[in-house]
């Protein structure tokens, strides 16, 4: 049997399917009847309003909703992992009736409470003249008796599927919810989209709430569209529990980002001429490229900032004392310092556990006798398993699986803990409990590290890190969608026996593993809390090659699991982590096409001749790209770094710099690893040399990156021989023409995105500290075992 | 005047449209951004952030929730009547399975190990039990049911009369040791 244990349980869906059927024909019929009233613009007040009974409520276009409305809730309700697999056909009858009279009761609510008003404004003098004044309401078209009946049918709907409770009713409330919220998002878009171009002259006039008054009341088709665009969002982030700005938030920037896509399609690509197009589509792929990311990564970052309810997040708990698995703790190295090892296997000889319940093996692949014999004799005294390979075969993975193949059979757990790594005493005491699930397969912690002041370049190394572990692990861990990190995880042996073992084709073997497990069906947690700190390499040299490495892996593992990704046995939200978790290391590559683009159109500029883009007439337009990159990519970043580090916005932009320093690099990487290129596991150096002098700093600088720095330097050259073009042609006409003062801004702001590496690089040599490496921790005593 | 968006022609209108797409997300994205950085300037609470957890867990707990409740002096609690269907995440607190293990272990009949736990169950496995070890191997015996019935006991103790203790493997049947289901 593949898969987790209770996988096999599960009983058929077919109550779940039938309900499914009669659900979606509910939510189709209301979709009809809204979408009937909604086109009649003026249904609710006005002369040309349509009385209620006059609409043609059965028209032959009602099986146009029926039918695809019964399919997706067949779909929705059979694909859906749910914690009840099975519902019982009277209560979801009773739920149905329920709701349709929590319906009922809050439009009759609602009918009564807006009688009661108007009958406050002209009473009536008896029972008779009330009733009376009721029909003329329900008459009349001009009155708004209509509109308080569908807002008190929607909140009474919303209302009782709250109060009903179950989890059908909570992810059906919630949805609506999110259709409501993201609805009104796109009124807000539009309305304030129609008063700024309408009435620029809006903040200086006195009717300005009037200009909004009638955007609102435009109802016009394209508020219609605003509003199901909106209600798109709304509904497909209504699972995530996100605050109100939230979805605000991720709205206006998808707005954006599909605005700008469409304007070039339809505004600026047409007038481009033909001979010119390849340039400027190379240009468009490149945008759209590039905004896709800023929009996918802002996603995690709002649903951290945003998020009510962590559901998966693991409660600070103590664990049953009667659950206590064996676990054996596998540690590869490859020439690695000695001292650097032991100090870490002594930290597992303190961990607090059952001593009869731990083992510790070392898969050494040394080649150098001065590693490995300090090592096995360490080993010896201290009943530590040791193993040692002559052939490297399959790298840190081959060793990993050469350490599985002799882990004893009564072992139910393998923890994976790289060679410089320090693990606190409560490791396992607070960890391990979480495997009584018997469909989890694996579970992860933070990397921390120890040497961060140890330069300029791992104190940023280690904030730029905390990003990913503080963000985007807790949104994922919420969908089951973590990776394996590598070090400081631990597996369940049965999973990962199951799954064939560690894949010694790939170089990132723990990402590329994490993917056979989810599509295996089985589970993941993430812990967020430190319990093991390792070495950040301190030199730019061992910071890119660690990078570059990751990202060969992740094209690897794109080139090698495509299928599995986008269509194994993965939920929606697992694809799209996996799918961005791969290609954001391909983001280089198309930001090296918008510098270039710029490079052209500068030199062409300088040299006279008319480089046409399909921005040449909004030159304004190509500016979005580059700001939403910086002014997203920086407040995102900063939302989190203040929360979790209290950094400051110069820290921020230094932690920013970060990436940009290795971003290009990272992208010939992942391309090689996607088009099946091979490269050797390179062990990260983290090992320290010394510090250099400022000459020998600059000139290891940009021997470490000569690319970045060449392109560096020609965008600064071409920006500045602009900006001096654009003086002397401002002088000679007397006028200012701001699109040539843009280009030259924006290459100067590409200059400075590629002189980042060099810039790191320097930085990392002319401020490396050797006494900064802390050390070893005094090691504790074992508790007795109980 | 004819506004602004209500113009001939599909190419015009979707240009139009993606205009007002990017000006309307802008004015949003510049009031939330405004207002972040307001909020920026603002000190932050004392102490690490933390994230707010939901009521309850569907799947991916410890074994044990809150601390074990006092002990009752009546078995069997009382019927709780609710108004409305308990909500998704609103789980009441778990007796802790260790107290009822704690109990079969004081009273000398084997030590316990929990494997799993799969909804509404717990799997044990039970280590030196004391009705196997003094006796011979046989497939006729019926396994360990005193052992059996005492693990019921004490889970009853604890969980309430709707707890049952099932064996699933014992050793005086030939398997490798004895294995017990706690529904509870």
């Amino acid at each position: 049997m593949t898969g987790p244990p209770s996988r096999a349980n599960h009983p058929t869906r077919v109550p779940y399917s039938l309900l499914g059927i009669v659900f979606g024909l509910f939510v189709g019929l209301i979709v009809y009847v809204l979408v009937l009233l909604v086109l009649n613009v003026n249904l609710f007040v006005g002369d040309d309003a349509i009385p209620l009974t006059s609409l043609d409520w059965f028209s032959r276009s009602l099986p146009w909703y029926l039918v695809p409305g019964s399919c997706l809730g067949f779909l929705a309700f059979t694909s859906t992992p749910t914690a009840a697999p099975t519902i019982r056909m009277r209560t979801s009858l009773v739920s149905l009736f329920a709701i349709v009279g929590g319906a009922v009761a809050g439009g009759f609510l609602a009918g009564c409470g807006y009688l009661m008003l108007r009958m406050l404004g002209a009473p009536a003098a008896n029972l008779g003249e009330a009733l009376s004044q009721l029909g003329d309401a329900v008459n009349s078209p001009h009155d708004f008796l209509r509109a308080f009946l569908l807002a008190g049918a929607v909140c009474g709907f919303i209302a009782t599927l709250y109060l009903r409770g179950g989890l059908l009713m909570h992810n059906v409330a919630r949805l609506c919810t999110g259709l409501g919220i993201g609805a009104l998002a796109g009124v807000v878009l539009y309305v304030f989209a129609y008063v700024l171009v309408n009435y620029p002259e809006f903040p200086t006039s006195s009717y300005y709430l009037v200009h909004f008054a009638e955007g609102i009341y435009s109802f016009s088709p394209i508020e219609f569209a605003f509003g199901v665009f909106g209600a798109c969002v709304g509904a497909a982030m209504s699972r995530y529990s996100w605050r109100l700005y939230g979805i605000f938030a991720l709205t206006a920037l998808l707005a954006i980002v599909v605005g700008y896509l469409l304007y070039s399609l339809t505004a600026t690509l047409p007038t481009v001429p033909s001979l010119k197009r390849p340039f400027a589509f190379g240009l468009f792929v490149a945008e759209t490229f590039s905004l896709t990311m800023v929009l996918l990564y802002s996603f995690y970052t709002i649903d951290v900032a945003t998020r009510k309810r962590w559901n998966r997040a693991p409660k600070a708990t103590p664990f049953s004392k009667y659950y206590v698995p064996k676990i054996a703790f596998q540690v590869p190295t490859f020439n690695e310092p000695p001292e650097l090892v032991i100090d870490s296997l002594k930290s597992l000889l303190t961990l607090d556990y059952p001593e009869d319940r731990i083992l510790i093996m070392v898969g050494d692949d040394s080649t150098k006798p001065e590693c490995s014999v300090p090592l096995r004799q360490f080993c010896e005294q201290n009943r530590i398993r040791y193993v040692h390979r002559t052939d490297r075969k399959g790298y840190k993975a081959g060793a990993l699986n050469r350490l599985l193949k002799v882990t004893p059979e009564d072992v139910d757990l393998v923890a994976v803990i790289d060679a410089d790594y320090q693990v606190v005493p409560e490791f396992l005491q607070e960890t391990v409990g979480y495997f009584i699930d018997p469909e989890l397969a694996w579970l992860q912690t933070p990397q921390d590290y120890r040497n961060e002041g140890q330069s300029f370049l791992t104190k940023h190394y280690y904030l730029a890190d905390k990003y990913f572990y503080r963000t985007i692990l807790p949104s994922r861990n919420e969908e089951n969608s973590i990776i394996f990190c590598g070090t400081m995880g631990i597996l369940r042996k049965q999973a990962l026996v199951e799954v064939g073992g560690w894949g010694e084709d790939y170089i990132t073997e723990d990402a590329e593993l994490s993917v056979r497990l989810l599509t295996s069906g089985w589970h993941s947690l993430y812990v967020n809390k430190t319990y093991g700190r390792g070495l950040i390499p301190a030199t730019f040299g061992g910071y890119k090659k660690q990078h570059y490495r990751w990202a060969f892996g992740g094209g690897q593992v794109m080139r090698g699991h495509f299928r599995d990704i986008f269509f194994g046995r993965l939920t929606g939200r697992q694809r799209f982590d996996y799918l961005v978790g791969n290609i954001h290391w391909f983001e280089g590559l198309f930001l090296l096409v918008i510098a270039f683009s710029l490079l052209v159109m500068g030199a062409g500029e300088l040299l006279g001749y008319q480089i046409s883009s399909h921005h040449a007439n909004e030159i304004l337009l190509i500016g979005l790209v580059p700001w939403f990159l910086l002014v997203d990519g920086f407040t995102r970043l900063h939302m989190v770094l203040r929360r979790h580090l209290r950094l400051s916005f110069g820290g921020t932009t230094r932690v920013l710099g970060m990436w940009m320093a290795v971003k290009f690099s990272n992208s010939f990487g992942a391309l090689k690893g996607a088009l099946g290129f091979k490269i050797p596991f390179v062990r990260t150096p983290k090992a320290p040399t010394r510090r250099l002098t400022s000459g020998e700093a600059l000139r290891q600088a940009i021997k470490t990156t000569p690319f970045e720095s060449s392109i560096a330097a020609v965008l600064t050259l071409i920006g500045l021989a602009l900006v001096v073009h654009n003086w002397e042609l401002s002088r000679e006409a007397g006028g200012f023409v701001a699109a040539r003062w843009l280009l030259s801004v924006w290459l100067v702001y590409y200059a400075v995105i590629f002189a980042a590496a060099p810039i790191y690089a320097y930085k990392s040599y002319t401020t490396f500290e050797l006494s900064a490496l802390p050390a070893p921790r005094v090691a504790r005593a074992r508790s007795v075992p109980q | 005047m004819t506004p602004f968006l209500f113009t001939e022609g599909a190419g015009e209108f979707l240009s139009h449209a993606a205009l007002f797409l990017i000006i309307g997300g802008l004015a949003i994205l510049v009031l939330i951004i405004a207002l972040f950085l307001v909020q920026s300037l603002l000190p932050l609470p004392e102490g690490p952030p933390v994230l707010a957890a939901g009521k309850g867990q569907r799947r991916l707990r410890p074994s044990a929730g809150a601390p074990p409740p006092a002990p009752t002096a009546s078995r069997t609690p009382p019927p709780t009547i609710r108004l409305w269907r308990r909500r998704v995440n609103d789980e009441s607190p778990v007796p802790h399975i260790d107290r009822a293990l704690d109990r079969f272990v004081l009273e000398g009949l084997g030590e316990p190990r929990i494997l799993r736990r799969l909804p509404g169950a717990f799997h044990l496995r039970l280590f030196g039990c004391r009705e196997c070890v003094h006796s011979p191997r046989s497939m006729a015996r019926e396994g360990c049911v005193v052992g059996r019935a005492r693990m019921q006991e004490a889970c009853r103790q604890v969980f309430g009369d709707s707890a049952r203790v099932e064996e699933i493997a014992c050793r005086l049947r030939g398997q490798a040791a004895c294995e017990f289901e706690v529904k509870a």
